[in-house]
């Protein structure tokens, strides 16, 4: 009896203690992911020839998955290559990239080098090394800067492609019904109105995932509230005396869309895994969003359906359609990192024109970078159709404090699953900027 | 384990978004959050349904199934089987099946109901609805577990008791009451904690079938904790849900067993 | 007499039903899995053409062979850990009922009832000091402990039934409580041993929270999170995730078959005897 006692004690006690004693001592060692696998495999592989003056092991993570992910791994697999004293890891980790980036950071536990997918400001710049002084900075567009400086002008990140938020359109419908591509939101409401009366679908939300009406919110934000220049809106957003009873023009909208059936039955349920497929059957006319991605998946399933991508429609007739653009795959160097110049090498050798160029078609998305011109294939047209329309930051990521994009969420999701009236949704996000501003 | 449930109670008294090196104490700011929070109250309710709905319709399920399955008969085997093989899926694909069931546009259940000339319906679009579909789903994925739990129980019992019984003039019914479901009280006590502590915690499944929506009327305790950590950046009030959660599945489990072993103990 | 009666076939019948329902789930993954991406027919209606290239995609893409490697070897090592040691721990819990250790078994039970989700950031960071990440034992270690608490519990409820005079009987013979232990307790538990291993096996098989922290390297990958790496943030391949989980659910699912056989056997002969 008291043998099995004490084993089952020992073992509850030994593991307790281990428990403790790490407890104590937590933060004080960092181990990174010591034990390689000679495994080769698609992602990551490893080349060793030769000598040269480069040498070290590092550890790089992002999110994306597929072409964007195969171009970059290859572009590291060039530069170890060339440099056969390094080994870099490169791993992606999907859609938990988030998660898993944040329990790192609590847990001070960060990669060399990590993707910021969009947050390089908002979120990991408390964790990453100003890349100012970088020979690339230069190259980096003007009008892009603004997206991923800070306060005080700090970059953060390489940036290599940016994002691109507008309305996607269908282009035959659009035909058939016999419309313009809508300049202001009147038109645009009044071609939802038609393609009601048609059976279709005016625009298509995917509203089990609550970032879709989130997206349609921040998105059309941009037109209603920062491409009115005039209106000041920005600076007060920015100086904390915004008025937010303007924002109820926004959340009208999505509830407009929603009362008047111009969404999809099931805007409140459906999955956006099944967003492309809906896209190909040719009964959804338009979407508020910065995957111009999706665009090609549709036609994959049908090839008779045909998307472009349009600005955001404006206030009213007295102002411009607008974009709105922002950071997505760029690459930063965490501060604490022990490979600082090695990293810095290979931000270096990322930042040349040819590796940008084939990030940016693996994505379809625009260069952050001047001097690259990528083939974007069908999106290409409506690009430089578009080339000179203005790209206004993306709305949340500038203008709101960190942790509003879940405010947008939350009010999002209620508003089309008729939970919330406009006013209740305009009192949370004064509420939640108020609290978040006071945070940071 | 301990040290973490300790680390929780200090991050509970923390306004952290999760991931900043930097955070404030705000004392029992997050605590009063939550008596506040209308979407606590309906993850709390929520997560009673989907604990003590599940349990009770596995349980009767459960022991039905058992004596269905206990005697040999043509196809016992394959049924067994089969009956516990959704257990298997993991909870994200059980998830994603369910939402293929469910969706309103080329959903299975959907199919069948046009077939039969009905008019198709967004299932998950009622908060009310949905959860009770989520209920479901559960019962269905681990039935089977509580029949194993109780097959084992079964077999437990000798035959000579039923045969004694029998031969005595007693009938199926009585047999049931008075000396199955007595012996196997252990075997239910079992699974009912178990089963509890395992629909209070519910989570893959409402995750990849409904993401606690529409808006956040499908929530359980669990999927609101993940939600606040990880989408909502607000770690602190996440913690203060998670011990919150903690204490109340303690009590009610420790409540619940006290009334089941009682029980057993009388017996014995 | 007939071999078997009428009411063994009418057993049979709502059997059949039940398998229908139950199945139902694995239909709609089988079929899911042989469907073309683009394909939007009705759920229930198999493909037009079979679409084996999801399962290529499966294996290639998503590593599998690699990854049902790596979660053999955590759940075999866990399971054995979790037997072993549950049904030590949970011998003298059920014999020696003392206010002591009714203590000890509600403290148990209570870690059973922690949301994986709130102990994840120190575990995470703890594991990270001890240099646990990316191991196997670390993985190991994390999945055993956590579902100890359900193998003591059912074993300690089950021991209990078990009466004592077998134990008495045996150790007036002259036997140790080690020997009693596995001469007479450890055979009685053959079913429900049996559940504890089904049931803890498919638990760490499926698990996702900790092996997606803690196993972050390609060569560690395990299934689950192999399975997420067909959901990305702009596409998902459904048919190649169906793909591999249908794969995945094998190796539970012949496990399951071949322990069968325990919940049928007679728990007590031998010893009575």
């Amino acid at each position: 009896m008291r043998n099995n006692r004490l084993y089952a004690g020992l073992l509850a006690v030994g593991l307790l203690a281990a428990v403790s004693l790490a407890g104590c001592t937590s933060g004080t060692q960092e181990v990174q992911g010591g034990k390689e696998e000679g495994s080769s495999q698609e992602e990551t592989s490893k080349a060793e020839t030769g000598t040269s003056v480069l040498k070290g092991e590092i550890e790089i993570v992002t999110n994306v998955s597929e072409e964007t992910f195969h171009v970059v791994n290859e572009i590291l697999v060039n530069f170890m290559k060339e440099n056969p004293e390094v080994k870099i890891s490169y791993t992606t980790q999907g859609s938990d990239y988030e998660q898993l980036m944040k329990a790192r950071m609590a847990s001070n536990d960060l990669p060399d080098m990590f993707a910021t997918h969009g947050w390089s400001v908002a979120r990991y710049s408390e964790y990453l090394r100003p890349l100012n002084d970088q020979p690339w900075y230069e190259l980096i567009e003007e009008s892009f800067l603004r997206n991923i400086e800070n306060g005080k002008g700090e970059i953060f990140v390489l940036p290599f492609n940016m994002d691109q938020g507008g309305i996607i359109y269908n282009k035959i419908l659009l035909q058939e019904l016999g419309l313009e591509i809508p300049k202001n939101w009147d038109e645009f409401l009044a071609a939802c109105k038609l393609a009601k009366e048609k059976g279709w679908s005016g625009v298509f939300i995917a509203g089990k995932d609550s970032r879709q009406p989130a997206n349609l919110l921040d998105i059309a934000a941009t037109t209603y509230l920062i491409s009115c220049e005039d209106k000041g809106y920005a600076a007060q957003l920015e100086n904390g005396d915004f008025d937010w009873n303007n924002w109820a023009p926004v959340s009208q909208l999505l509830m407009d869309l929603k009362k008047e059936g111009y969404l999809n039955i099931d805007s409140v349920t459906c999955d956006p895994v099944d967003i492309p497929s809906r896209m190909a059957d040719n009964s959804v006319l338009f979407l508020v969003s910065t995957s111009p991605d999706l665009i090609k998946q549709a036609q994959e399933i049908n090839p008779d359906a045909s998307y472009g991508m349009a600005p955001i429609p404006a206030l009213s007739d007295d102002y411009q359609p607008a974009f709105c653009g922002g950071e997505r795959e760029a690459y930063g160097i965490w501060k604490d990192t022990k490979n600082e110049e090695l990293c810095l090498a290979i931000l270096d050798y990322m930042a040349q024109p040819e590796n940008v160029r084939s990030v940016c078609e693996a994505s379809r998305k625009r260069s952050a970078l001047k001097g690259v011109n990528p083939d974007l294939g069908t999106v290409a047209e409506d690009y430089e159709a578009y080339a000179d329309v203005p790209i206004y930051p993306i709305f949340d990521r500038v203008y709101l404090p960190s942790g509003m994009w879940s405010t947008l969420k939350t009010i999002g999701s209620a508003i089309i699953g008729d939970e919330m009236t406009v006013e209740e949704s305009v009192e949370i996000m004064k509420m939640d900027y108020e609290t978040l501003r006071s945070q940071n | 384990m301990v040290y973490p449930l300790i680390y929780g109670v200090q991050l509970s008294l923390t306004n952290w978004n999760g991931y900043s090196p930097t955070y404030k104490y705000v004392g029992l700011a997050n605590y009063q959050k939550m008596i506040h929070d209308k979407m606590f109250y309906t993850a709390l309710k929520n997560t009673l349904i989907y604990g003590f709905g599940s349990t009770a319709l596995q349980t009767i399920l459960g022991i039905l199934y058992a004596l269905l399955l206990q005697k040999k008969f043509p196809g016992q085997t394959l049924a067994r089987v089969i009956i516990y093989l959704p257990a298997m899926i993991a909870s994200l694909i059980m998830g994603y099946i369910s939402y293929f069931l469910v969706q309103y546009n080329n959903g299975a259940i959907n199919d069948i109901v046009k077939l039969l000339g009905g008019q198709p319906v967004d299932w998950m679009a009622s908060g009310k609805r949905a959860v009770w579909i989520i209920v479901m789903i559960n019962v269905l994925q681990f039935v089977g577990k509580t029949m194993i739990i109780m097959i084992a129980g079964l077999q437990g019992i000798p035959d000579s008791y039923n045969e004694a019984a029998s031969i005595d003039g007693a009938s199926y019914p009585q047999r049931l009451r008075h000396i199955t479901l007595p012996l196997l009280l252990p075997a239910i006590t079992t699974s009912v904690v178990l089963n509890l502590i395992g629909g209070l915690k519910l989570f893959g499944i409402i995750l990849a079938t409904t993401s606690g929506g529409p808006g956040y009327s499908t929530h359980s305790l669990s999927t609101l904790i993940n939600y606040l950590y990880f989408q909502n950046q607000n770690a602190g009030y996440s913690a203060a849900v998670g011990m919150f959660m903690f204490l109340f599945i303690m009590v009610i489990s420790t409540f619940i067993r006290r009334v089941l072993e009682r029980k057993v103990a009388d017996l014995s | 007499m007939k071999k078997y009666k009428v009411v063994s076939w009418l057993k049979a019948i709502t059997a059949f039903m039940l398998i229908t329902v139950h199945i139902a789930p694995f239909y709609i993954l089988i079929n899911m899995s042989l469907k073309s991406p683009g394909e939007r027919t009705s759920r229930w209606m198999p493909p037009a053409k079979l679409h084996i290239q999801n399962y290529i995609s499966a294996i290639e893409m998503g590593n599998l062979l690699l990854a049902i490697r790596n979660t053999l070897i955590i759940v075999a090592a866990s399971v054995v850990i979790i037997v072993m040691v549950g049904a030590m721990a949970a011998y003298p819990l059920a014999r020696k009922v003392t206010k002591k250790n009714q203590l000890i078994l509600g403290f148990i039970v209570g870690i059973m009832m922690v949301p994986q989700l709130s102990i994840l950031v120190p575990l995470y960071k703890e594991m990270v000091s001890l240099g646990g990440i990316n191991t196997y034992w670390g993985v190991i270690i994390v999945s055993a402990t956590f579902n100890l608490p359900m193998a003591i519990y059912m074993y300690t409820n089950f021991i209990g039934t078990i009466p004592r005079e077998l134990d008495e009987a045996a150790m007036i013979d002259g036997c140790s409580h080690m020997q009693v232990f596995f001469r007479i307790i450890m055979p009685s538990l053959k079913a429900i041993t049996a559940s504890v291993v089904i049931w803890t096996s498919v638990g760490i098989w499926n698990d996702y929270q900790f092996q997606l922290y803690f196993l972050q390297k390609p060569s560690f990958r395990t299934i689950t999170l192999a399975i997420t790496t067909f959901f990305t943030e702009t596409k998902t391949d459904m048919g190649a995730a169906a793909a591999a989980a249908f794969m995945v659910v094998l190796p539970p699912v012949i496990l399951y078959i071949m322990l069968q056989k325990y919940f049928v056997k007679g728990a007590m002969d031998s010893a009575v005897k």
